[in-house]
C-alpha cells in the first residue's frame, strides 16, 4: 500500500486551560491517504478538523501542543522536521486552501503577487518566470483570463474567482497533497459545485491527494473516496464513503446523515 | 487611495504647508543659483549690517533696481551705527550666474548681516540643506528600525517582544536632549562637517525609532492573528517575509502619519545641537548654529535680524506638523468625516 500520508495516534491537546488541567484536542487520531485519492474529514464545530488540518502543517496555535503520534508523508517523519524543513515543506509538499478566501488573500497585494511570492519561496527563479508560474497556476484551476485575476485584489473578485485563486496559490508550487478547510462553506450552490469539479479535475490531471475538511456530508459524498468523521477530538467512524452513507456505525454520523436530510 | 489624496488636497492649510515646504526645500537644493552670496563669503567692515532694501527710486526718477551704500559710524557707546549714503549707488545684476547680486564693492543684506558681514538670507538658504535634509535622512533611518524592531516583536511575542520592548523602554526613559549630548559626547571631535553632519543623523535615529516600534509593535500583535498571516505561513513564507511584506504594509496609515509628525523634531533636534556648538560647525551654515549668534541679549537688541532662522524653523516645523496632522486625518478611517 503507497500511503502519501499516514498519520498514527495523533494526540493535540491545550496545556493550560484553566483548573481542569491539560485539555485534548484530538486524541489518537489516525489515518491515511493514498496518492490521488480524497479523504474527507467530517464533524461539526469544535470537532478539532481544523486543528487537526493546521497539525499536519505543523502550524498548531501557540496554545496548543502535540501530546503524541506520527505523521508520516511521502516516507517522511514530520513531527521531528526543523523549523526550516517544515517551511521548505509547507506550500511545495502539503498546501492549504481556506474556508474564506477573502480574508486569506492579503488585502493590500494583489493576488498574482502573492502566488509570484510564494513561488519565489520555494524556488529560485526569476520573477518573471515566478510570475508566469503564477499565471499558469490561475489557468490549471480553471479561471479564463488569469491576467486580469493576477492584477486584481481580493476584494475585487467574486466568492466562486477568490476560491479558485485561492486553491491556485495552494497549487502554484505543485504540492502532492492539499487540505481544503470547508473549501465551499462561503459559496452558493452552483459556485459550490463548480469548486467540487474542480477538485475532481486536479486529481485526475495532477494526480493530486486531497483532504477536504467540512461539516457538509453532501460534500464529503460528492468527492471523497474515505471519510473520517470526527467528534470532540475522536474519530468516531472512518472508512468508504459509500458504507458510511448507506450503513452508519456511530450514533453521532447518524445524526449529521439526519440533519442533512 | 485616490479618495484620499483627494481629501487630502482638500484641507487648504495642509495644501499651504506643502507649498512652503516645497519652496523651502527647492530653495536649499537651488542655494547656489538663488543666494545672492556663498555661505562662507565674509565682509568683516559690514558686521551686523541691518537689512537693505533694493530701490528703485532715486532722486525722484524710476532707475533700475539698486541699493545704496552704508557708511558705519559710532554712537557713544562705541556700538556700530549703519548710515545709508544716497550718494552712492551700486546697481542689482542679475544672473551672474547667481539669480541676483550687486555689483562690487557693495552687497545687498535683504535679511541683514551677520557677525562676520555674510549674508544672512544666503546662509538661511544654505543652511536649509543641513536643516531640512537631517530630518528626512534621519526619519528613514529610524522608521526603518522602528518599523522592524516593532514587527519583530510584535509578530513573535512572548520573550523576544520582552527583550525588544524593555530596550526600548530604556532609549525612551532617559530624558531625550541628555542622551542626545552623551551620544554627541562620545563621537570623535575631529570629524568634519560631512561626519558631523551624519553623527547627528544617527544619533537623532537612534534616540527616535523607540517610539515608532511600541506602537508598531502593538499592532503588529492584532495582525498576525489574520488569516493571511496563516496563510502566508501555509505557503511557507519566512517569518520575515511575512513580517515586512504582510504585516508592516498594513501599519502604513498609522506610521506615514507618525513619520510627519516626527520629522520636526529631527529639525529641532539638530538646532538644538548646533546652538550650543555641538552640531554643525562654523563657517558651514545650518538653522542653529546661525542661532548661536543670537544667545547674547546685547546682539539680540542691535540685530534683532540674527533671528531670521529662528522664523525658518519655526515655519518648517510648523508646516511639517500641519502636513502630518492632515495625512492622519485623511488615512484614520475611525475619524468621522463631514462631507
Amino acid at each position: 500500500m503507497n500511503n502519501l500520508l499516514e498519520v498514527q495516534g495523533l494526540s493535540v491537546s491545550l496545556p493550560q486551560s484553566g483548573v481542569a488541567g491539560a485539555r485534548s484536542v484530538l486524541s489518537n487520531v489516525s489515518f491515511a491517504v493514498s496518492r490521488g485519492a480524497v479523504l474527507g474529514i467530517v464533524g461539526g464545530s469544535g470537532s478539532g478538523k481544523t486543528t487537526l488540518g493546521l497539525a499536519l502543517l505543523g502550524l498548531l496555535p501557540s496554545v496548543m501542543v502535540l501530546a503524541g503520534g506520527q505523521v508520516i508523508f511521502d516516507g517522511r517523519e514530520l513531527t521531528k522536521l526543523s523549523p526550516e524543513e517544515w517551511r521548505a515543506l509547507r506550500g511545495a509538499g502539503i498546501s492549504m486552501a481556506f474556508q474564506e478566501p477573502m480574508s486569506a488573500f492579503d488585502p493590500v497585494m494583489t493576488i498574482g503577487a502573492q502566488i509570484q511570492e510564494t513561488v519565489l519561496a520555494h524556488e529560485k527563479i526569476s520573477s518573471a518566470a515566478a510570475r508566469e508560474r503564477a499565471l499558469e497556476a490561475l489557468r490549471l484551476s480553471g479561471l479564463a483570463d488569469p491576467v486580469r485575476i493576477a492584477a486584481a485584489y481580493a476584494f475585487e473578485l467574486s466568492g466562486g474567482l477568490r476560491q479558485r485563486a485561492m486553491i491556485a496559490q495552494a497549487l502554484a508550487c505543485r504540492p502532492a497533497l492539499l487540505i481544503a478547510d470547508e473549501p465551499t462553506s462561503s459559496l452558493d450552490v452552483n459556485t459550490q459545485e463548480k469548486i467540487l469539479e474542480l477538485f475532481q479535475e486536479l486529481r485526475r490531471s495532477l494526480g493530486l491527494s486531497i483532504i477536504i475538511i467540512t461539516h457538509d456530508l453532501g460534500v464529503v459524498r460528492r468527492t471523497a473516496d474515505e471519510v473520517v468523521v470526527l467528534c470532540r477530538g475522536v474519530v468516531v467512524e472512518q472508512g468508504k464513503v459509500a458504507q458510511m452513507m448507506s450503513a452508519p456505525r456511530a450514533d453521532y454520523t447518524r445524526l449529521l446523515l439526519e440533519a442533512e436530510g | 487611495m485616490k479618495k484620499m489624496t483627494g481629501l487630502f488636497f482638500k484641507n487648504k492649510w495642509a495644501l499651504a504647508a506643502l507649498w512652503a515646504l516645497g519652496v523651502l526645500y527647492a530653495g536649499a537644493l537651488l542655494a547656489d543659483f538663488v543666494a545672492p552670496y556663498s555661505f562662507k563669503d565674509e565682509a568683516r567692515d559690514l558686521s551686523y549690517c541691518p537689512p537693505t532694501a533694493i530701490q528703485v527710486v532715486h532722486d525722484g526718477k524710476l532707475r533700475s533696481p539698486f541699493v545704496y551704500g552704508r557708511k558705519l559710524t559710532f554712537n557713544e557707546y562705541r556700538q556700530r551705527i549703519y548710515v545709508t549714503d544716497q550718494t552712492v549707488l551700486y546697481a542689482v545684476k542679475f544672473f551672474t550666474p547667481r539669480l541676483f547680486t550687486v555689483e562690487a564693492p557693495g552687497r545687498v543684506y535683504l535679511l541683514g548681516a551677520d557677525s562676520r558681514g555674510r549674508d544672512i538670507l544666503s546662509r538661511i538658504i544654505y543652511g536649509a540643506r543641513v536643516s531640512l535634509t537631517i530630518g528626512l535622512i534621519g526619519v528613514l533611518i529610524s522608521f526603518a528600525l522602528g518599523l522592524l524592531v516593532g514587527g519583530i516583536a510584535g509578530y513573535y511575542g512572548g520573550r523576544v517582544d520582552n527583550v525588544l520592548m524593555r530596550l526600548c523602554e530604556v532609549l525612551m526613559m532617559a530624558p531625550g536632549f541628555y542622551l542626545l549630548l552623551a551620544l554627541r559626547a562620545a563621537v570623535p571631535d575631529n570629524f568634519n562637517s560631512v561626519q558631523v553632519y551624519f553623527s547627528i543623523v544617527i544619533i537623532l535615529s537612534v534616540i527616535g525609532w523607540a517610539g515608532l516600534a511600541r506602537v508598531v509593535r502593538g499592532m503588529c500583535l492584532s495582525l498576525r492573528e489574520r488569516d493571511y498571516v496563516l496563510a502566508a505561513k501555509t505557503f511557507g513564507l519566512s517569518d520575515l517575509q511575512i513580517i515586512v511584506r504582510h504585516i508592516l504594509p498594513h501599519t502604513v496609515s498609522y506610521s506615514i502619519a507618525a513619520v510627519m509628525l516626527s520629522i520636526p523634531g529631527y529639525i529641532l533636534g539638530e538646532s538644538a545641537l548646533s546652538l550650543i556648538g555641538l552640531g554643525i560647525q562654523d563657517p558651514y551654515a545650518s538653522w542653529g548654529n546661525m542661532l548661536s549668534d543670537a544667545m547674547s541679549i546685547v546682539r539680540i537688541k542691535f540685530a534683532p535680524w540674527i533671528l531670521w532662522p529662528a522664523f525658518f524653523i519655526f515655519v518648517s516645523v510648523v508646516c511639517f506638523n500641519v502636513i502630518g496632522d492632515a495625512l492622519r486625518d485623511v488615512l484614520d478611517p475611525m475619524i468621522k468625516r463631514d462631507t
